[in-house]
């Protein structure tokens, strides 16, 4: 595809890379939203991102943020801010870095499947969910005006292994959630950190967009856990993220659908049908479904 | 309406009745609409579009029980004729009768499973009580028409006799009473599958088929196109 011209899309500071990923003097190429991008680091590490023309040669230069353990970039004039997730800085958080991986479909059914609660003893089975305890109870979803958000609280689910630590104890737990939606291609979860009674687990999902129907999505967490290796963390959510990618890859469409009775929600979607109102409302058009794409 | 003059409309062969054990569920593709077929215990096949109306999960991904077939991503249950039985995340909720799939009538005949439109008009019956075996399937890049053509122009080596077109299917005689079905299904534009079963019970022979339509399929991929 060509890059798009949708506004609202490319209005946004989307991840690109992660730190560690191009090596001193190499050149990484990928796309955004449809656009080739080459990020580049120099022989002191310093890295800079352009646009790629048709001809190979490079062009403009695009501003990057590093944050979150990624690297953001965007191609909008006035993109939104990146979100403000405080739990990165504090100095007692393990920061892990998972890497990116490739999904093909819709940036949107991404982040949906990130909300949802009720697929875990499904997809997740034994660690995530247990097919004996599938309730979904009632949960709260709300407009944080003030923050331009969409928050899920109130979220709770009976889970086997929840996290890494969880997971080396043999006990499954009642674990809390909240959700925030925190832009039309980036989502995160605070949960029930082992230990823990008054801090909660942050972990975030960001997308990139290359295409409509082709994204890379970037799972970094900042996770209270002192026990656990890294590799072992990075494993949990990489196990996680490829049994999400079997059903994300089988949805069709693959471009979210936003017309009336094209798929039926039931109240455990209450995040989504949120969700996708607030993409209704953004005007955004690219990654949806549209009768002619069909 | 059927169309006499165009064989096997509005039903299209889908496949052979063994490649669908009973308790499961497989994906087909027909006329460009993708399916799930499923085989209940007592209820037989079951032709859906491939969907869950839910979050548009692909429904051959489920996993069928009884005669019911659940959703790979949420649990999502359904009866034979299509209906949501059962919401897991709401185990106490009985789901709205306006949940449901889309689902195709279906039938077997000469070994073969067929689907059309849901309210199609029965495939005619034929007063053949016989045992119908499968012989096997072949996929072509080519388009239902270029393979048509090809089949019932020229000697295509599986018989002797010409086919005729029975019940939506090419039938042909062969020796000793027995017969050879020849059935055509539309997958996409370039794409078209050949379904072969017969009458004939001796494995050895069946075997014999098998390898005349390999050549065949030799044959109809040197028309070009072909991989």
């Amino acid at each position: 595809m060509t890059v798009t011209t949708d506004s609202v899309a490319l209005n946004n500071w989307l991840p690109c890379a992660y730190p560690g990923q191009v090596a001193q003097g190499e050149a990484y190429d990928t796309m955004l939203l449809g656009q080739p991008i080459r990020v580049t680091a120099a022989g002191d590490g310093a890295l800079a991102c352009h646009v790629v023309n048709q001809n190979g040669s490079t062009g403009r230069e695009l501003p990057l943020i590093e944050k979150f353990a990624l690297i953001f970039t965007t191609l909008g004039d006035d993109p939104r801010p990146l979100p403000d997730v405080p739990e990165f800085d504090e100095p007692d958080r393990r920061i892990v870095n998972c890497g990116s991986v490739g999904v093909n479909t819709s940036p949107y059914r991404i982040v949906e499947n990130f909300l949802d609660m009720a697929h875990f003893c499904f997809v997740h089975t034994n660690i995530l969910g247990a097919v004996d305890q599938t309730e979904v109870l009632t949960y709260k979803t709300e407009h944080r005006t003030d923050l331009d958000e969409i928050w899920a609280t109130d979220c709770q689910f009976y889970q086997p292994g929840a996290s890494k630590a969880a997971m080396d104890t043999d006990a499954g737990q009642m674990t809390h959630y909240t959700y925030r939606v925190m832009s039309l291609f980036s989502v995160m979860l605070y949960k029930t950190a082992l230990g823990y009674d008054d801090r909660l687990d942050a972990i975030c999902l960001f997308i990139q967009p290359k295409t409509e129907t082709e994204c890379l999505a970037y799972p970094p967490m900042a996770l209270l856990d002192e026990q656990s290796s890294m590799a072992g963390m990075i494993d949990f959510q990489q196990t996680i993220f490829l049994q999400d990618r079997i059903i994300l890859e089988n949805q069709r469409p693959r471009l979210l659908p936003l017309t009336p009775r094209a798929e039926i929600p039931t109240k455990a979607d209450l995040s989504s049908v949120a969700y996708r109102r607030w993409i209704k409302q953004s005007g955004v058009q690219f990654g949806l479904w549209r009768p002619e794409a069909a | 309406m059927s169309d006499p003059t165009s064989i096997g409309n509005p039903w299209v062969p889908i496949g052979l009745e063994t490649q669908f054990p009973v308790s499961s569920a497989h994906p087909v593709i027909a006329n460009g609409e993708p399916l799930v077929v499923w085989r209940g215990e007592a209820t037989g096949f079951h032709v859906w579009e491939d969907r869950c109306p839910h979050r548009g999960m692909r429904l051959s991904f489920g996993f069928v029980r009884g005669d019911t077939l659940t959703c790979l991503y949420h649990g999502w249950r359904y009866g034979s004729e299509g209906g949501c039985q059962h919401i897991p995340a709401h185990p106490d909720l009985e789901p709205p009768e306006t949940i449901c799939t889309k689902i195709y009538a279906s039938t077997t005949s000469h070994g073969l499973v067929f689907t059309a439109p849901a309210g199609t008009e029965a495939m005619a019956e034929t007063a053949d009580d016989r045992s119908w075996f499968a012989v096997r399937s072949i996929f072509l890049d080519l388009s239902e028409k270029a393979v048509r053509e090809r089949v019932t122009s020229a000697p295509t080596g599986l018989a002797d006799a010409a086919f005729t077109d029975a019940a939506g299917l090419l039938v042909a005689k062969v020796a000793d009473g027995d017969e050879i079905a020849l059935a055509i299904q539309p997958i996409e534009a370039e794409k078209t599958a050949l379904h072969l079963s017969t009458t004939i019970a001796d494995p050895e022979a069946r075997m014999n088929l098998a390898r005349r339509l390999l050549r065949l399929r030799q044959d109809l991929e040197s028309l070009g196109g072909g991989t």
